[in-house]
């Protein structure tokens, strides 16, 4: 049983410190990860909130025996985004041409990222297909295995592992031209 | 952005005010099934009582008018009964469609009419008539002794007026039966002196153990169901007897003389046979005092 599950049962027995320990352990990531679907990081803050309550009103299906909680927690948020678009037609089809470049002065996102290197990674990836951000989040930054991350976006092993060295190819040539080197990529 | 504190509050009341909400519309839901099942029991039970007044307001009482009763002829007059049962049921039924109903006090009392005829005479001749007619002084008497009405009277006579078939098909027999007043309920006596389909014969067409079917001999009294013996059955003659017997009808007496005869290997206290002046048939009859 790790952290996450813990604290959530200790919410679900009626500790609220329970939920105020999942939100300080999983909230920020989760919302730069559901940033990756909605492109704005204060919508992306009201998904990461409704997930923690479909969280709580939804509980009975979570198997930890199926899945991690962190992995069910951004499974939920997923399709908590995805019904969020839906809803709001922010769907949209974004080819490579039109990746923005990151805006300057100051960045909400930066100040959830706790070192420089995430902080320029995070940069670099804004300018990517939305699969590929969401792919190198969820196995850069959340450290999850290309097996959960599979999962979490509801595809086969097989497909995000293509999505993922198409992803890290996209990046590397994004850091190249930002004059950045990372051996890693 | 907000801080932790604040997501987790927000989040914590969030669930809280949904949560509320769910057990407040669950709340309503079941309150709402509640009073729809009420409703529909109400609605069920409010056309099973109305379909049931409907029913009794549809049930047609029989209403006599008085006036138009009283001008009927006297029964004892009439000749053609059939016509005179038909005047009658044209009075009492209003709606035309006869004098039956199957709900209502007023209907316990209606006599039955019908009229079975035998293959042969299908017409009801004068003779026949006569034979019905011949009942109303015993109906009369009763009724005047349990004062009741004229109308009443008139109205139980002839309508409890059963033409029913005979034992010989050559014939009909006109059967009386006459309506039970609730004099006759109150005191338990609801037999008038027929058979047990209710008809009372004309006493020249029944047969004589029917005429005399209680015989007293010797202190003990004799009944008959018509059995006959054959005479070498017989032991020896043992006697003689007046037989007795009541014409329900014309409420006459007849007597008869019998001879009494003694059944081989059989008591007198048990058994007798009989035979009637002017009968061949020797009837065996059973005594009732052991």
């Amino acid at each position: 049983m790790d952290n996450g599950e813990i604290n959530f049962r200790r919410f679900l027995s009626g500790d609220e410190n329970g939920m105020a320990e999942l939100v300080k352990d999983y909230s920020d990531s989760l919302i730069l990860y559901l940033n990756s679907y909605v492109d704005d990081i204060y919508i992306a803050e009201d998904i990461m909130q409704e997930t923690f309550i479909k969280l709580v009103l939804k509980r009975t299906k979570f198997d930890p025996e199926k899945s991690s909680f962190k992995t069910w927690l951004y499974t939920i948020g997923r399709y908590t985004a995805i019904d969020y678009m839906r809803k709001n037609k922010l769907y949209k089809i974004i080819s490579p041409d039109d990746c923005r470049e990151p805006e300057s002065g100051f960045d909400t996102e930066a100040c959830l990222l706790k070192n420089e290197r995430n902080q320029i990674l995070y940069n670099a990836m804004k300018t990517l297909k939305r699969e590929y951000r969401q792919a190198l989040y969820l196995t850069y930054f959340e450290g999850f295995s290309n097996a959960e991350a599979a999962d979490i976006m509801k595809k086969s092993k097989r497909q995000t592992e293509n999505l993922l060295y198409n992803a890290k190819k996209a990046l590397r040539t994004e850091l190249e031209r930002r004059g950045f080197v990372y051996e890693e990529l | 952005m907000k801080n932790y504190k604040e997501r987790t509050e927000y989040i914590i009341n969030e669930i809280n005010r949904r949560t509320e909400n769910k057990r407040k519309k669950r709340a309503a839901m079941e309150r709402f099934t509640y009073l729809a099942a009420c409703l529909c029991f109400t609605v069920i039970l409010g056309c099973h009582v109305f379909g049931q007044l409907e029913s009794i307001k549809k049930t047609p009482l029989m209403k006599i008018n008085s006036a138009a009763l009283s001008e009927l002829p006297d029964p004892r007059s009439v000749n053609d009964i059939s016509a005179y049962v038909s005047q009658i049921i044209a009075i009492t039924s209003p709606d035309k469609t006869g004098i039956y109903s199957e709900k209502g006090i007023s209907q316990a009392y209606i006599a039955e009419t019908q009229t079975e005829t035998a293959p042969e005479s299908k017409k009801i001749t004068e003779e026949q008539a006569h034979t019905s007619l011949s009942a109303i002084p015993y109906t009369a008497k009763t009724k005047a002794n349990e004062k009741s009405t004229v109308i009443s009277k008139k109205l139980s006579a002839v309508t409890n007026v059963n033409t029913c078939a005979a034992n010989s098909p050559s014939t009909v027999k006109t059967c009386i039966s006459r309506i039970p007043t609730a004099t006759d309920v109150t005191n338990g006596n609801e037999g008038y002196g027929g058979d047990e389909n209710g008809c009372a014969y004309d006493w020249n067409d029944m047969s004589v153990y029917q005429k005399f079917d209680t015989i007293v001999f010797n202190g003990i009294t004799y009944l008959t169901y018509g059995n006959v013996i054959y005479p070498e059955s017989l032991a020896e003659k043992i006697g003689d007897a007046t037989a007795e017997g009541f014409d329900t009808l014309l409420n006459e007496t007849h007597y008869t003389n019998a001879e009494i005869f003694r059944i081989e290997n059989m008591p007198d206290s048990q058994s007798i046979a009989v035979r009637f002046e002017d009968h061949e048939e020797y009837y065996v009859y059973t005594g009732i005092n052991n």
